[in-house]
């Protein structure tokens, strides 16, 4: 009649199946494939295509006297420094600070904020490139035209600054939303008292609601960077890598040198190495996160 | 009560620059749209911002009329539809299983899966498509031992794992499937054990435990993950 703690255990095990099987099957096994292709010189063209060769270390002893990879990574730090870490964060932060004052039309910016976030990102690469596009048409120059500043061609004079306000644009939501949650934990009654003491708002903003969500900020950094130095699509949409490789980010890179240039085992090894770059961000941001908890 | 003069005038000061900032970023998020709303009226479209001329729906009615624009929309609502409800099923179940199962590879196991949202998506298309194939033709064979040769084609149009819906179905499903865990493990985390345990000492089996008592608390939780893999899918 009762159910044993074993007979149980096993019951929770069945339970779990499919999960481990779907998730096995569909992400741990392909990623560990691709790694055993990160040690081959499998090629999507030729002999290798078919009888891939085991190389050993050669792809990762090769991409470390690679130009183009380290610049690649190079831009991709730029990307994820301008865009997640100060744009999303410093724009989301602020945004989600101003929306809890009892403001008239705060739905109205709140869901106008959120907009971004809603959009594809194929979609939202077009969106982009028509807001970026050269001559004097273009939503941008047509902007600086009012202030009479002559047309720029944006995507070929700063392919990275556009690509990092572009990406920007969207993720403040994401921040915005866990920045709001985050404030939203902060107990009033402190910054009552704080308040009642004579401190001004810039002060209780310093010295009391920073600290409080500090963790927040932490969790946020950690998931908006290792997310964003993986972001593939919507850079492919925008820009592609171009132009020359002003704005190849990892993924684009790894892109380029598997299905462009068809040498698997190599974006293989590309791709692993990114990997492994994401985790040890992730462990440092883990450690930072127990220290401030 | 007498300060309440400047203080007012000092908050509708303060309010300005809110309002002021709060405006900017949000033009910066909308203006983008601009030229999406007005291009999508308009007989001529290009790259450029322009008002539309002519005005007109041709492409709305186009996108259904001339395009398989029906389709499309049917493709993504039955992919990411089907995708969703195999994540809620699975990690309904999963997400149970994982919150009161103690197991020496619970935490691994959890850690591990959350790895996917930082592979590189290109690094995964060509070990993801060998295994599909591999699968597809596992069930070719199998759909061919079973049904007559003309019907195989049908039936693998529905069963198959390349150039039908199953086989996207079940990659968006494992992409969303580790958040949808994490989120309803850590859901059931929160729900006292007493539930089951009483429904246990009622004489419930696993089955009617997980109908009557689990699924119906586990409601919310479903809810926030499913949102979450539709909307991300």
């Amino acid at each position: 009649m009762t159910t044993s703690p074993k007979e149980k255990s096993w019951q929770l095990q069945v339970l779990l199946l499919p999960c481990v099987l779907l998730v096995g099957a569909l992400v741990i096994y392909p990623a560990l494939y691709s790694i055993y292709l990160s040690l081959t010189n499998a090629s999507l063209v030729g002999v290798a295509a078919t009888h891939p060769r085991f190389v050993g270390m050669r792809n990762y002893l090769r991409l470390f006297s690679d130009g183009e990879f380290w610049s690649s990574l190079l831009v991709t730090v730029w990307f994820v420094l301008g865009s997640a870490v100060i744009g999303q964060f410093v724009l989301g932060l602020v945004s989600a600070v101003l929306l809890r004052r009892p403001l008239r039309f705060k739905n109205l910016f709140n869901s106008i904020i959120l907009l971004p976030n809603a959009v594809p990102e194929v979609v939202a690469g077009f969106i982009w490139i028509s807001m970026s596009a050269g001559g004097e048409h273009s939503t941008l120059n047509r902007l600086i035209g009012f202030l009479g500043i002559p047309s720029v061609q944006w995507l070929q004079q700063f392919p990275l600054a556009m690509v990092v306000i572009a990406n920007t644009w969207r993720g403040i939501a994401s921040a915005m939303i866990l920045m709001m949650a985050g404030l939203s934990a902060v107990p009033p009654e402190v910054c009552e008292a704080a308040r009642i003491d004579g401190a001004s708002s810039r002060q209780i903003f310093r010295f009391i609601t920073l600290p409080l969500i500090m963790p927040t900020i932490f969790l946020y950094m950690l998931v908006s960077t290792v997310t964003t130095i993986s972001i593939f699509g919507f850079i492919y949409a925008l820009t592609r890598g171009g132009p020359g490789n002003a704005t190849e980010i990892i993924g684009i890179y790894i892109y380029n040198q598997s299905f462009t240039a068809f040498q698997l085992g190599y974006g293989a090894a590309v791709a692993a190495v990114t990997l492994v770059i994401s985790i040890a961000i992730g462990l440092v941001y883990v450690r930072a996160l127990k220290v401030q908890v | 009560m007498s300060k309440s003069i400047p203080a007012g005038s000092k908050f509708l000061d303060r309010n300005g620059v809110a309002y002021a900032t709060l405006s900017l970023i949000s033009i910066f998020c909308a203006i983008p749209f601009v030229w999406l709303i007005l291009a999508s009226f308009d007989g001529n479209a290009s790259l450029f911002l322009r008002w539309p001329n002519p005005w007109t729906f041709n492409n709305y009615i186009g996108i259904f009329v001339r395009e398989g624009g029906a389709r499309w929309f049917v493709n993504s609502f039955v992919v990411v539809g089907v995708a969703t409800m195999i994540v809620l099923l699975f990690a309904g179940l999963g997400g149970y299983a994982l919150s009161r199962m103690k197991v020496w590879w619970k935490k691994p196991f959890l850690y591990l899966i959350i790895l996917v949202r930082v592979i590189p998506p290109p690094a995964l298309i060509v070990p993801l498509y060998k295994i599909l194939l591999t699968g597809n033709d596992a069930v070719g064979s199998l759909v061919r031992s079973v049904v007559n040769p003309e019907s195989v084609r049908p039936v693998m149009l529905v069963v198959g794992l390349i150039d039908g819906y199953l086989g996207l179905i079940l990659v968006f499903a494992a992409m969303q499937l580790p958040l949808a865990l994490w989120i309803m493990k850590t859901y059931f985390d929160t729900i006292p054990q007493d539930y089951e345990e009483a429904a246990l000492v009622d004489g419930a089996n696993l089955m009617q435990r997980i109908r009557l008592v689990i699924g119906p608390l586990a409601l919310p939780g479903l809810a926030a993950a499913g949102l979450f893999a539709f909307g991300l899918g």
